[in-house]
Order: structure tokens, then C-alpha cells, then sequence
């Protein structure tokens, strides 16, 4: 390595693994290499949501842009949508927060309203959501906007809640389930630790590092929206969390291809009960190896039929781009 | 198939019992030639097994020996012969002395030839004999394989051919004959063998024995005594001369013709003798176009002989009946009659307008008819008749001239025959035999190749003579005008002759010609008028027979052509010969073979060198045939682009069906002329035509009639047709709902977006109001033509447009509005690949020879994960999703739309105060605008907003005056014309005349006085105005006149009050011009007018009212 702060994100990355799954220490290789892959998934972002900026005539991208090239994961982009309007919550509270009496009497309107909200608390919640309804991400290529007019929403046609939606709250409370089975028999430490780890992130508060690491400048005329570095922090999120999760896969595959092989070396090794100090560590505790996330990315980049179906008969080589996980 | 075990096993018993029977039914006579034919019959006659089965292995040795009968028959034939001769003689004898010598010597050699015939068809030794067994054994092994298909077959169908059936009889029969023969079999064979011996026997023995056919098993012990073997061990067949000789009885040729054609298809041909026979037969060609160019100025006055070279139709007379001929030709497959009897029928309409007939000259017809086509015969019969259709050249052989006196060719005689110079059947017959005699008495050399040619030729001349009537031409006129013809005779000569020495050089021509001549004009043209005669006597000059310059008349071209056909002939020489040994050898079948298709098959090889470059002329290709295979490469062949290619023709259809199915092959189409149809020279190698029916009109217009009638039927609906029209079925009914839906929401995002429009613009132009028109879908069916059941619904176009439709279809649900038909066209190809796909995997898989095959179900799905679906459930999802679920958001954005259009015309009450009435309008109440000017001013109508919205007619929407109009009512003021509403009366202020005064009241009674005065000046000025007189009339007749009536100035001066009820213009006056009245006088004025706007009626007054506020006004000012 030549540059030694080629990689930057040695720290985030290891928080990912972990939340995702991974409770051993890495190896620098096997973050390295993750780095490098992000890197490039998000390089490939950048490119390709310059080139459709340029279509739509504009330099700057917008998050539309990023969104466009996911639309096909429709899970992840109804996770994208519920992350991008919770941080408009967020950034609205806090506008409101230094705000004037205005929102004040808002807030006395949404105390009177929550008739059960005994809490403040709650009826802050109550009104953020409120908020948050309004604020609700709308994407371009949503078959209202097929049409030239659109009608004005009124409030109680905000709070239906999509089909898609519905997917995306069943996918994160999956999740969430997840979680809390791991969480469940946390120490008070580990749980801090923990949900330090959940927030970490290659731009929160580190919008220049990223800038830097994945060489926006060079790779965009206009600096992009504040919303597309979020929504590429969340993006790399995600990508570390499904090579991690492959990658987890992929070892223990080759775990059980290892014990159904070994398996008379296995029964000697365990009539040996004893224990030295010096002993290996035991075989749980294997990190993940580098050509573990090799073989992840070879198979999150593995050619799906849907991709060749029309050329299929055809003959000839078939192009590929990287596709973004 | 044990009958056929004979074959088999080679059991050359009972092959020998099926040779006798066949010999009987004298099947080797079409395929064998003449002395094959006879050594077999020979043989079997023998009826010695022992040697026959000598015969079959080859294993026979030929002795020929002359013997009595032979002698004697010679004798006898001679004798005839010599008959005829002198019989001829004694003809002869009355002519001119010379002709008689040449006949003479003419038939001296034809003795000669007769007997080296006999000679040279059969030699002694092995070769014949061993050809000749191959030649049967094949032909018996033939037999065996018609039988095989044929039992084969007669499961299956029941169509057999009698002629074959024949054959069949004799084959099980040979099987019974084998079961009763076996032990026989077993019992003699053995003795035979060893009693074989040398032994010398009498010839005449065989004879006896030949004639006494008795049972078999005493032929067999007397067989195995007469048995002699030579040196090799090789059977000694002793051949009497005699069976060769000639029997009188043959020659039924034209059936014997018709058995061989039955039997061409089952041999396959191959083309090693096309280069050869397509070189013989352009030089025909040649000669026919020379002979044709010579006797053209004597055709003038025969319009009915045809020009062309080709002599297709020859006989064919008169252009009438060439007509005929060709539109049966054409026609060929309708007629139900096959070709045999097609051409006898022809032979009849012939018979009548022949080309040759004459009504002077009687029996012409039927001679020069016989003649022409014997002519014919000879010359097409290529194989050898080359060397003989046109007169030997001097270069060719220089002593020619000398050893030939009189040449002859077919050229000339056929020329001859067109000059109407022969009157008789001898004449003709005997310049015919010249021809040989010339040739034979010239290249005397017994090994001579051209020999074989004249022999074969003769051979075949002498089977043709006998078919010409013996007829001597006879003239009409003959008997009553002798006398006359004498005259003419002799002046006929003497004009001949002169012609003669003008044209030819040496004497002896000229002689010849004469006594050529002579007999003609003697005997048989006597009324021919004289310009024809010098016509006839004119032409014989030109071919003199004798190799001079002469030909120098028939042009460079000829003579070019014939040099040509010099080298050609010499660089042919050897293989001629090669080749005429060869077909010596080759049986008659193959001959009769190559004779009959030598035309077609020199036809089809120049059609096909015409598909090759450089070809075009005739030398050119000979030399490419000719050169192009010897010297490879030098000439590079290339295939020329715009040679129209070889097209097998409909009649060759038939023609190829009849082959098929057995028949007859027919031999031309029509006439004897015609090419015969080669499946080896078929263009398509013999493989049937695609059955194509077309569109017949018939059909054509049945189907049409059934249309129109169901379309009467169904009430003027035309019935639809099921895959195009499949509005219900599928999801082509969600895909429809859901196109409407959007066309719906597109309307209403129209009027939406011009309502927004006319917020913030000006003006909008009445075209912006135009909604662009949005078709609803509609399908269409496929034209009722196509519909018709004779059009394939599978047709590749139709269904290309049915898929075109649909891909539209979906693009216009995806939200398309419109396509670029060429980005759908696209996009079809794209769905029919991937449809394709979809299939071929499927076949793969159903088709995959695997040891591991899946199942139906599995293979379905395998296809699907292989073409991106992974699993069915993903095709219900995007259905669901993309259909089901659009229709229903498709539904729903259309109410909220609508429902927000209708928000947008309904007036927002929260911006609509009472500020809004300020300016008296109350149209601002009802919207109704546009009454006044016209109807459907704003184009709602035309929008159909009015049927939307049931509130709306004419008016404006008030929510868009509050947001647009009220700018402009308030910096224009009240312009709105007051509104009279009809349950208002029309209140009338009754007109107060100057006698009225004292009824009013007293306060106002000075007011009035005053009026009055003022309206009597005013009355007065307006009558003088009018030059009327100015005598003002009674009180009562003096109306008091209004303010209004009054002029500007004398008008009472009332302050007006803007809408806005603020008074703004009378602050602005400027101080300048203004005077200040005492004070206490100022306000009160202002007071009453503010107490006036007060009381101003805020839905607006009508002016009476207004004219009273106006009065009392007045009156307030005057009491002040």
C-alpha cells in the first residue's frame, strides 16, 4: 500500500460488519477489500447518475437520480424513501425547534389534539409525524406524474398508506426483529456499543471525508445535493451490510463443506477433551477472509437470467456493468 | 421375400425357366439389339441348361460359322433384292440412261453393306457373349425389383400397373416351379457335372434338338453329350450365321418405342454423353439454320411453311392450328386425355391441311409428309447422323469429288423435299440410301469409324422406309394436258440450264442438275407456273453436293461455322470412336434412350451453360464445353447474374407427376417432336413441386359471396375474427380499462391546467381552449378479405400485426400517449424474439434426447427462470401490480383529479368578502358574463365543462372573476350595465306640464314656476331651432322639461360617486382653479352626498330611482 490512508473507513466498516452479523475482528484485508468495493459501487453511482442528470439537462444530480437507478430493488428504495423523509423530520424539527411562537402554538394545537398524548414527548412525536406524512417522497416516476396536473393532497389522503409502504415496514420490522434477538442478551455495554455501531456511517458528519474518499469533485461537475451524499451514505449502508451478509453465508457454506470432509479429524479432535493454554482458538471463531467477500461480490454480481433472456439463442458476448447492490 | 430367394442364391435354373417365359413374351426384344436379341433366343432355343448356365457366369465362347441356311437365306433376300432392282430398272429404263447407272451402283452397295452388317454386330470370342449375360442377368434382376416394391406396395395401394403385374404372375409361378423342381434339382445336378466332355457333335444336331423341345429332364441328359469347352474351360457356343439373318417380320417399332419409354425411369442416367450429344446437336442446329436460309426465297410462295429452324411443329400446318397446339400446351394438365392419344388426334386434323398438300400434284401430301418426317427422323437421330447432315467439305477430303460422283446429304435432301423434287417414294428413297453408299464406298477402310455411323444410319433408314407410302406423285391435269406439258418441259430446261451455267463452274454440276431436274419437271411439275419452276430449278445449284467454293453463296458466317465443326470433328475423332464402340455395347434401351432425349438433353445442357458468363454465343459455349473441361482453369467460368434462370414449367409438373406415378413417360408433350421430360435433367432434382393451389377466383368470389351474406345476416356486422379481435379475453380488457382511464385523466389534467392558464394569463387564445383530441381505442378487425377461409390466418404479416397492436397496447398503459411507429416496430421484433426464445427453450428442453428429461411442469418452469422469470408468481405479481392495481390508482387519481377541478371552479368562500360586490355587479353573484355577448363565449361548452358541472352554462366560475376580473373592474370603474330584473316594475314618472304647477306642493311650487320658465325658453329655442313658430302653446301642452333634457350647462352639476365610495376626484382638483365658497355653504353638499352614498343600495339602482335621488337633490339645493 503505498498510500497508507488509501483507506479510510477501516472503523465504519468493521461497525457494519458487526451490526450486520460479523462478531469477530476483521482482518485489514477483508475491510480493505470492502472499502474498495464500495468505493467503486459508489464511483459507479456517481457516473451513471451524472450521465442521467445530463439527460435530463441539468449538472448538478439530484436525488432522484440515485434513487433511479435502484428502482428496480423496490425494498430497498421504500427503505431509501422512509430513511429520506425521517431526516427531513428530523431536519424540520429542528428548524422548528429555533423557530418562533409559530410553531409553539402548533404545538399547543397538537397537545389539544393528542387527547391521550399525557406526554409532551409524545405529542411531539405526534405532530413530527404529522409532519412527516406531508413531507413524503414522491418520486418521479410514480403514475401520477404521468399526467401533466397533479391534484393538491389533502391531509387525510396523506395518511393512506401504500401498498409498497406496507412492504417496506414489513421488511424493516424484519429487521428490526433481527435485531433485537441479537441485542436481547447485550450487557448494558455491548448494547452501547451496539447502537453506536448502528450509526455508523461512511457521510454523516463526514460529508468531506466522502467527498475526498469517493473523488466527487473529480467525478462531478456541481457538487451534488446534500441529500444525495445522505442517500449514498445510506447506500453504502447497505452495501456493506448485504456483502457482509453474503459473505457470512458464503463461510458457513464452506464450514460444513469443511466438517462433512474432515469429519473423522473432527471426531478425533473432539475425543481430545482437554484444553491447553496454547491451543488454537476454537473453530467459531473464524472472521470473515477476504475471498470470503470475494466470492460474495462474485455472486451479488452473478448474471441473472432476466438479464440475458433476450439473448438468449442469440449468441455473442454479453456486456455487463457492475450492478449495484 | 422368399420369392425372390431365386435371386438370391442365384438359381440359374429357375432364372433360366423365367428367361423362357419372357423370351415368350418377347420382353428382351426391347432391350437388347437385334443379333443380342437373336444369339439369346438362340440360347434359350437350345434349351440346354448346362448351357445356359455357361451363358450366365460369361463362361461362353463365340464360334461363328456359316451354314446352309444362312447361305440359302442370303440367297433368298438377294434374290429379292435383285427383283426389286430390276423391277426398278425396268422403271428406270424409261428414264435417262445415267440415273440408271448410278442406281446401278448405288445398289451394288448396298449388297455389300448388307452383308458387312451381319458381320460386324456379333464377333466371335468372349466379350460379346460375357456382355450379353451381364445384360440379361441385369435385366432379370430388374424384374426382381419391381417385384419387391411392389409386394411392398399392394398393402398399401391398389393402383399396380397391369403391364408389370404380368411379371409378378411369372415370378410366383417360378416359385411353384421351384417347389416341384427342387428334389429334381438336387438329383440331376449331380450327374451332369462330371459328364461333361470334348466332344465334337454336330451343329445340325442342335438344330434337330432345337426342334424337338421335349420335357425338361431329357433335354438335361441330352445337354450334358453336346457339350464342348476350349482351352480355358471355357463353353464353345457354336453360332449358325443363320439366326442372324434378318427376320421380315419385325419392326412394329412405335410400340416397341412406347415399351422402351416405360422402361427409361428405371434406370437412372447419368450425363457423361451430354458434352457429346450437345455438340452433335448444335451442328444439326446449324444445318438447319443453313438448310433454312437456302431455301427461304422458295418458302415465298408457301406461307405456311414455318420459318424458324426449330421444326417443332413442322407438320403442324398453318398458324391456326400452331395456335391450337400452343394453348393446348399450355392448358396440358386440364386435358383429360393423355398424350398418345392426344397426338393420334392430331394425326387426324393433320391429315386434312397438311403443309405439303396440293391440289395439283396428287398424293403429294401423303409422300412428302412420310418423307419429311423420315428426314427428320434420320437427323435427329444424333448418335450418328452428324457426319451426315450436311455435305462433305473439299477440306475435309480433298478426293472426295473424285471417288463420289453423285454426294449426298440429309441437308440437300430435306431441301429437295421442301422443292417438291422428288415424285416418288424411289427417288427419295434411293438419295437417302446414296447418302450411306457415299460413305461407305469412301472410307472403305473396314475399321473407319464413320462406318459404323453409315451402318448404324442405314440401319435405321431401312426400319424407317417401309412406313412410306409407295405413292408416285401424279398430276392432276396430267392426262388432258400432255401436250402442253412437253412445251413447257423443254422450256423449263432450257432456263434451268441457262440458270445453271450462270451459277456453277464445272460442267458435270451442271449436268447433274439437269437430270435432276429433269424427271422433277418431266413427271411431276408440268402446270407449275414458270417463275416457280425457275425458283426449283434455282436452288439445287446453290447445294451442290460436290465440295467447291460454291459454299462461298452461304456466307462467311457458315462458312466459319463449318470450319469449326472441321476441328471439332477432328478433335472428336477419337472419342467418337471410343464412344462408338462403346455404344455397340450399350444395349438398345439406352440407345433408344439417348436418341429419343438427345434433343431435350442438348436443350437443357445450353440452358444451363447459359447460366454461366461468356456464353452467349453458340461457338463460344461449344468451346467452352468443348475446351472448358480439358483445359481447366484457363478459361474461368463464372456465373452470369442476369441469366434467366431454369424454372421447372407447369407442364413439366404433370410431366413429373405422370413419372411418379409410373406412367408412360411422356414422350414430348404433344408431338413426336417435343422433348421428353428427364428426371435426371430436372431442375429441381426430381423432387416434387410445392403444392400451391393460388387463389383461384372461382373460390375467390364464393368466398366473398359467403361474406357478404353473413354480413347481410348478422344485421350488417361483419363477423370478427377470433385472434384479432380478442377484446375479452386475457387482460386485454384490464389493459383497455386502464388505457381509458388515463385518456380520461388526461382530459381532466387539460381543463386543469387551462383553468391555470387563464389565472395567470391575459388572454388565452381560443386554441389554447381547443382539448386536443384524444381518440378512444378502438380494435380493428383484419379486412374481410384476409378474414375469408382461403387466406391463412397464420399468415407471418397478420400475426406480426396482431403482436404490433398489442406492444402498442401496452406501451400506451405504461403511459405513452403516442409512439413512434418505427419505436414500436421495434419494440415487436423485441417481443417476438423473446416469444421465440421462450418457444425454442421450451423445444430444447420437451426435445432434449437426456437420459434426465423433465417433466412438463418442469421444463415450463425451467423456461421461464431461463427466459428472467424466476418464478410463475412473478407473472401474477406484475399483473396484479401492473394491471390490477394500476386500474384501481388509475381510478382513484381520476376522482381526486375531477374532484379538484371542480374545487377549482367552485368559489373558495374564504377569499369572497364583501368588497367584492363593491362595483354593483351582479353578475359577480351569478357569473353570468357572457349572456350579453353571445352564446358560450368562453367556450365552456366547448370544453364540456357544462355537462360536468351542471352549474355551469354560460358564466364564469366566480372563484376565477374574484382572482382576475376584479383588478380590472376596479381601475375601470362601473362600466357593467345595470341588470333590470323582470320582477321589478318599470317605474314611469308621469311628465308634469306647466298647468300642473299648482297641484304640487307649495314648498316645491317656486321650483317649478322656475322649471317652467326655463323649459318655455328652451321650448321656444328649440322651435326656432327648427324654424317652427315660436308661439309657446298652452301650459297644459308645456311639458316641464328634465334635467336631462337639458343642455350640458344648464344641467344641474351632481358629483358622482365612484364604486369605491371614495371620493377622489374632487380632492385631486387642483387649488389652482378652484374658488372657495363661504364655508358654511361647503360641507353641506358633501354631506348629502355622503349621506347619498350611504344610502345607495349596495345590489345597485335602477336610474329612475337614481333620477329621483336627482330631484330631491335639487331641491335640498334649492331650498338652501
Amino acid at each position: 500500500m503505498s498510500q497508507p490512508d488509501k483507506y479510510k473507513y477501516r472503523v465504519e466498516i468493521q461497525q457494519m460488519m458487526f451490526v450486520s452479523g460479523e462478531s469477530n475482528d476483521q482482518p485489514v484485508e477483508t475491510t480493505s477489500i470492502i472499502e474498495d468495493i464500495v468505493r467503486g459501487q459508489v464511483i459507479d453511482i456517481l457516473m451513471e447518475s451524472t450521465k442521467l442528470a445530463a439527460l435530463r439537462g441539468t449538472r448538478s444530480i439530484i436525488p432522484e437520480d440515485v434513487i433511479f437507478l435502484i428502482r428496480h430493488d423496490k425494498a430497498k428504495v421504500n427503505r431509501l424513501r422512509t430513511y429520506l423523509s425521517w431526516k427531513d423530520v428530523r431536519k424540520n424539527a429542528k428548524d422548528q425547534e429555533s423557530g418562533g411562537p409559530e410553531s409553539l402554538i402548533e404545538n399547543d394545537a397538537g397537545a389539544a389534539n393528542g387527547t391521550t398524548g399525557s406526554v409532551p414527548g409524545a405529542s411531539d412525536t405526534s405532530k413530527m409525524l404529522t409532519k412527516y406524512k406531508k413531507s413524503k417522497i414522491r418520486l418521479p416516476w410514480e403514475l401520477q406524474f404521468m399526467f401533466s396536473e397533479q391534484h393538491l393532497e389533502t391531509s387525510e389522503e396523506a395518511e393512506q398508506v401504500d401498498d409498497d409502504e406496507k412492504a417496506a415496514t414489513l421488511a424493516s420490522l424484519k429487521r428490526l426483529k433481527m435485531a433485537d434477538d441479537r441485542t436481547r442478551n447485550m450487557t448494558k455495554e455491548e448494547y452501547v456499543h451496539w447502537s453506536e455501531c448502528r450509526q455508523a456511517s461512511f457521510t454523516f458528519r463526514k460529508a468531506k471525508r466522502f467527498r475526498e474518499w469517493a473523488q466527487i469533485g473529480q467525478l462531478c461537475e456541481s457538487r451534488p445535493h446534500d441529500d444525495v451524499i445522505d442517500i449514498l451514505g445510506f447506500l453504502t449502508f447497505e452495501m456493506v451490510c448485504s456483502l457482509t451478509e453474503e459473505a457470512m453465508e458464503v463461510k458457513n457454506l464452506e464450514e460444513k463443506v469443511f466438517q462433512k470432509s474432515h469429519k473423522n479429524i473432527e471426531d478425533t479432535s473432539l475425543t481430545r477433551k482437554r484444553k491447553y493454554l496454547f491451543d488454537r482458538p476454537s473453530n467459531l471463531a473464524r472472521p470473515i477472509m477476504p475471498y470470503h467477500i470475494e466470492e460474495a461480490w462474485r455472486r451479488l454480481q452473478a448474471l441473472d437470467f432476466k438479464h440475458k433472456a433476450l439473448r438468449g439463442f442469440g449468441g455473442g458476448r454479453i456486456k455487463t456493468k457492475s450492478q449495484l447492490i | 421375400m422368399n420369392k425372390l430367394s431365386t435371386f438370391r442364391v442365384n438359381d440359374s435354373y429357375k432364372l433360366f425357366e423365367l428367361t423362357k417365359s419372357l423370351n415368350k413374351s418377347k420382353f428382351f426384344k426391347n432391350f437388347l439389339n437385334d443379333s443380342q436379341h437373336k444369339l439369346l433366343n438362340f440360347i434359350i432355343n437350345l434349351n440346354n441348361f448346362k448351357i445356359w448356365d455357361n451363358f450366365l457366369q460369361g463362361n461362353c465362347y463365340i464360334e461363328l460359322f456359316k451354314d446352309d441356311d444362312f447361305y440359302k437365306l442370303i440367297e433368298e433376300q438377294k434374290a429379292k433384292e435383285e427383283e426389286e432392282e430390276e423391277k426398278e430398272k425396268e422403271k428406270e429404263k424409261e428414264k435417262v440412261d445415267d440415273k440408271d447407272k448410278e442406281k446401278e451402283h448405288h445398289k451394288d452397295k448396298e449388297k455389300e453393306t448388307t452383308e458387312e452388317d451381319y458381320e460386324i454386330d456379333i464377333e466371335d470370342g468372349l466379350k460379346t457373349i460375357k456382355r450379353l449375360a451381364l445384360h440379361v442377368r441385369y435385366l432379370l434382376w430388374e424384374k426382381a425389383i419391381d417385384f419387391y416394391y411392389d409386394t411392398k406396395d399392394v398393402d398399401e395401394t391398389t393402383n399396380t400397373i397391369e403391364e408389370v403385374n404380368d411379371d409378378y404372375a411369372l415370378l410366383e409361378s417360378l416359385d411353384n416351379l421351384q417347389q416341384e423342381d427342387e428334389d429334381k434339382m438336387e438329383v440331376d445336378k449331380e450327374p451332369t457335372k462330371p459328364s461333361v466332355r470334348d466332344e465334337e457333335d454336330d451343329y445340325d444336331d442342335e438344330e434337330e434338338e432345337e426342334e424337338s423341345v421335349k420335357p425338361d429332364e431329357k433335354i438335361r441328359d441330352s445337354t450334358s453329350e453336346d457339350l464342348k469347352f476350349n482351352d480355358d474351360n471355357q463353353l464353345i457356343l457354336a453360332l449358325p450365321m443363320s439366326i442372324f439373318v434378318k427376320d421380315e417380320d419385325q419392326e412394329n417399332s412405335l410400340e416397341d418405342q412406347e415399351n422402351l419409354i416405360k422402361e427409361f425411369n428405371k434406370v437412372y442416367h447419368n450425363f457423361e454423353y451430354d458434352r457429346e450429344t450437345l455438340i452433335k446437336r448444335r451442328k444439326l442446329e446449324k444445318s438447319d439454320l443453313k438448310l433454312e436460309k437456302n431455301s427461304q426465297p422458295v418458302h415465298t410462295n408457301k406461307p405456311e411453311v414455318k420459318n424458324t429452324s426449330n421444326v417443332e411443329f413442322a407438320f403442324a400446318t398453318g398458324s391456326s392450328l400452331k395456335h391450337l397446339l400452343n394453348t393446348i400446351q399450355s392448358q396440358r394438365d386440364q386435358i383429360p386425355l393423355n398424350d398418345y392419344e392426344l397426338r393420334t388426334l392430331f394425326m387426324d386434323v393433320k391429315k386434312n391441311r397438311g403443309k405439303w398438300a396440293s391440289d395439283e400434284r396428287i398424293g403429294q401430301e401423303e409422300l412428302y409428309d412420310a418423307c419429311e418426317k423420315v428426314v427428320l427422323e434420320l437427323r435427329s437421330y444424333t448418335e450418328h447422323s452428324t457426319p451426315f447432315l450436311n455435305k462433305v467439305s473439299k477440306r475435309e477430303a480433298p478426293n472426295y469429288g473424285l471417288i463420289i460422283k453423285k454426294p449426298m446429304d440429309l441437308n440437300t435432301v430435306m431441301k429437295k423435299l421442301k422443292n417438291l423434287q422428288y415424285n416418288s417414294k424411289q427417288e427419295f428413297v434411293d438419295d437417302i440410301m446414296l447418302i450411306w453408299s457415299n460413305c461407305l464406298t469412301y472410307n472403305a477402310d473396314p475399321k473407319h469409324f464413320l462406318r459404323v455411323h453409315a451402318l448404324a444410319m442405314q440401319k435405321k433408314a431401312l426400319k424407317l422406309v417401309p412406313h412410306i407410302p409407295n405413292i408416285t406423285i401424279k398430276n392432276r391435269s396430267e392426262l388432258e394436258k400432255e401436250e402442253e406439258k412437253d412445251e413447257i418441259d423443254e422450256a423449263g430446261k432450257g432456263k434451268s440450264s441457262k440458270k445453271g451455267r450462270k451459277r456453277t463452274r464445272n460442267e458435270e454440276i451442271k449436268l447433274e442438275h439437269e437430270t435432276l431436274d429433269s424427271p422433277d419437271s418431266g413427271v411431276a411439275t408440268p402446270v407449275v407456273i414458270e417463275e416457280e419452276k425457275e425458283k426449283v430449278s434455282e436452288t439445287p445449284i446453290e447445294p451442290t453436293p460436290i465440295p467447291d467454293e460454291a459454299t462461298a453463296t452461304t456466307g462467311a458466317a457458315n462458312a466459319n461455322g463449318e470450319e469449326e465443326e472441321e476441328e471439332d470433328d477432328n478433335d472428336d475423332e477419337n472419342d467418337e470412336n471410343n464412344n462408338q464402340n462403346e455404344a455397340d455395347e450399350i444395349g438398345p434401351e439406352l440407345q433408344a434412350w439417348r436418341t429419343l432425349t438427345a434433343k431435350s438433353r442438348a436443350n437443357y445442357c445450353a440452358a444451363r451453360a447459359k447460366l454461366f458468363e461468356d456464353s452467349g454465343d453458340v461457338e463460344d459455349l461449344e468451346n467452352l464445353i468443348v475446351n472448358g473441361n480439358g483445359l481447366n482453369g484457363e478459361k474461368s467460368i463464372k456465373l452470369n447474374m442476369n441469366a434467366p434462370a431454369i424454372i421447372r414449367e407447369p407442364s413439366e409438373m404433370a410431366n413429373f407427376n405422370n413419372y411418379i406415378s409410373n406412367q408412360v413417360v411422356s414422350k414430348g408433350s404433344l408431338l413426336d417432336n417435343d422433348e421428353p421430360y428427364l428426371l435426371e435433367y430436372d431442375i429441381s432434382g426430381g423432387l416434387p413441386g410445392i403444392k400451391y393451389e393460388g387463389i383461384d377466383d372461382e373460390i375467390q368470389d364464393k368466398q366473398e359471396k359467403k361474406v357478404i351474406d353473413s354480413y347481410i345476416n348478422n344485421k350488417m356486422e361483419l363477423s370478427t375474427s377470433g385472434f384479432s379481435m380478442s377484446t375479452e379475453n386475457g387482460l386485454n380488457s384490464i389493459y383497455f380499462q386502464n388505457i381509458n382511464q388515463m385518456q380520461e385523466i388526461r382530459k381532466i389534467c387539460f381543463k386543469i391546467s387551462l383553468i391555470r392558464q387563464m389565472q395567470t394569463q391575459q388572454f388565452v387564445h381560443h386554441t389554447q381552449m381547443r382539448q386536443p383530441e384524444i381518440e378512444t381505442l378502438k380494435e380493428i378487425d383484419i379486412d374481410p378479405i384476409s378474414k375469408l377461409d382461403n387466406h391463412d390466418p397464420h399468415n407471418r404479416d397478420i400475426q406480426f400485426h396482431v403482436l404490433r397492436r398489442n406492444v402498442g397496447k401496452i406501451a400506451m398503459q405504461t403511459g405513452f400517449e403516442i409512439t413512434e411507429s418505427s419505436a414500436i416496430n421495434t419494440l415487436t421484433q423485441l417481443a417476438e424474439k423473446y416469444m421465440s426464445n421462450l418457444i425454442k427453450s421450451l423445444k430444447v428442453h420437451r426435445e432434449s434426447s437426456s437420459s434426465n428429461k423433465l417433466g412438463s411442469d418442469e421444463s415450463l418452469l425451467v423456461t421461464l427462470i431461463e427466459n428472467g422469470i424466476n418464478k410463475p408468481d412473478d407473472l401474477y405479481t406484475f399483473i396484479n401490480e401492473k394491471l390490477i392495481n394500476q386500474l384501481t390508482k388509475l381510478k382513484d387519481l381520476r376522482l381526486k383529479l375531477s374532484n379538484f377541478l371542480k374545487e377549482l371552479l367552485r368559489p373558495g368562500l374564504e377569499n369572497f368578502n364583501e368588497k367584492s360586490f363593491n362595483d354593483n355587479s351582479e353578475q359577480f353573484m351569478t357569473g353570468d358574463f357572457s349572456n350579453d355577448l353571445g352564446d358560450d363565449f368562453f367556450g365552456f361548452k366547448e370544453l364540456g365543462l357544462d355537462k360536468e358541472f351542471n352549474m355551469l352554462s354560460s358564466s364564469i366560475p366566480i372563484y376565477l372573476l374574484h382572482s382576475r376580473l376584479n383588478n380590472s373592474f376596479n381601475s375601470n370603474g362601473s362600466t357593467i350595465k345595470a341588470h333590470k330584473f323582470d320582477d321589478l316594475k318599470d317605474f314611469k314618472v308621469n311628465k308634469l306640464y306647466g298647468n300642473d304647477i299648482s297641484a304640487q306642493v307649495e314648498i316645491l311650487k317656486p321650483f317649478y314656476t322656475k322649471l317652467l320658465e326655463k323649459s318655455k325658453a328652451h321650448f321656444v329655442k328649440q322651435q326656432k331651432k327648427n324654424g317652427l313658430s315660436t308661439e309657446i302653446p298652452e301650459l297644459s301642452k308645456l311639458p316641464l322639461i328634465d334635467d336631462e333634457e337639458l343642455p350640458q350647462k344648464q344641467r344641474n352639476i351632481r358629483p358622482r360617486l365612484p364604486p369605491t365610495g371614495k371620493i377622489t376626484a374632487i380632492k385631486k382638483k387642483p387649488l389652482i382653479g378652484s374658488f372657495f365658497l363661504e364655508e358654511e355653504e361647503e360641507p353641506l353638499p358633501m354631506e348629502s352626498q355622503e349621506i347619498d352614498a350611504d344610502n345607495e343600495d349596495p345590489f345597485g339602482i335602477n336610474q329612475d330611482m337614481e333620477l329621483d335621488a336627482n330631484e330631491i337633490e335639487n331641491m335640498m339645493n334649492d331650498m338652501e
